[in-house]
């Protein structure tokens, strides 16, 4: 899962280097939004719950 | 010197120490044959984050958006660090990993993502930076920028091979995609 957000980052980072668009920024919160749910997965806290 | 350059030097710097950031993590994975757990990955995709935001700056021009995305990179990438802290934070517990100047390296990532927190509230404070773009991006920025979307890369099919698609596991000790007993499970499958 970290490394389809690897990916998706790697996605981002194409378009701001070489083809700038005003939906990166949308496209780079949804990668954070993932990251925040690979998180939630691998940090074993929900255990706790 | 204009706030604006000030700036747009600031934030090339910024690239440079994580570009250095994730180089130094490879070295330390591929030479000292450390493997990453899944949350050391989680923190150097938000370096990764915090390096687009940088990127989006140099780019595009500086804009508040970009430091409020920092913003949020940053917080996410603390709460990853400071949960491992929490993990290894027992008395006797010997951390994970080989420490780096007495501290672990989750424990320096927690400090640098508090100390980006500050960089970006001290950036936001100075109003006359914020302005278009005029000037054209230098090829050593855009070489910079591409070394810094091969490290992503890097990270990512390293990754890959470590974890495939799925769940991390928790300690990892090899790459499961390289691993000669996984190997032989796919080629029973196959052969059945």
């Amino acid at each position: 899962m970290i490394a389809i957000v690897f990916l998706l980052y790697l996605l981002v980072g194409i378009q701001v280097v070489f083809k700038p668009n005003r939906f990166v920024p949308l496209q780079f919160l949804f990668c954070l939004f993932v990251s925040m749910l690979s998180f939630n997965l691998h940090s074993n806290l929900l255990g706790y719950l | 010197m204009t706030q604006n350059k000030f700036h747009y030097l600031g934030n090339v710097f910024g690239l440079l120490i994580i570009c250095a950031i994730l180089v130094l993590s490879f070295i330390d994975q591929l030479i000292g044959h450390d493997f990453p757990c899944p949350l050391c990955l989680l923190q150097r995709t938000a370096f990764v984050g915090i390096g687009l935001c940088l990127c989006m700056n140099i780019k595009n021009g500086i804009k508040t958006s970009n430091y409020g995305l920092m913003l949020l990179t940053s917080v996410l990438g603390f709460s990853v660090a400071l949960r491992q802290v929490f993990l290894h934070v027992a008395p006797g517990d010997p951390g994970f990993g080989p420490p780096l100047l007495g501290l672990h390296l989750y424990n320096w990532s927690a400090i640098v993502f508090m100390f980006i927190v500050g960089l970006v509230g001290i950036g936001l404070c100075m109003n006359n930076a914020f302005q278009p773009k005029v000037e054209k991006t230098r090829k050593l920025v855009t070489g910079l920028m591409i070394l810094f979307l091969l490290l992503i890369l890097g990270n990512g099919v390293s990754t890959f091979l470590e974890c495939g698609v799925m769940i991390c596991p928790a300690n990892p000790v090899q790459y499961d995609l390289l691993s000669f007993s996984e190997l032989q499970s796919i080629g029973a499958e196959l052969s059945s």
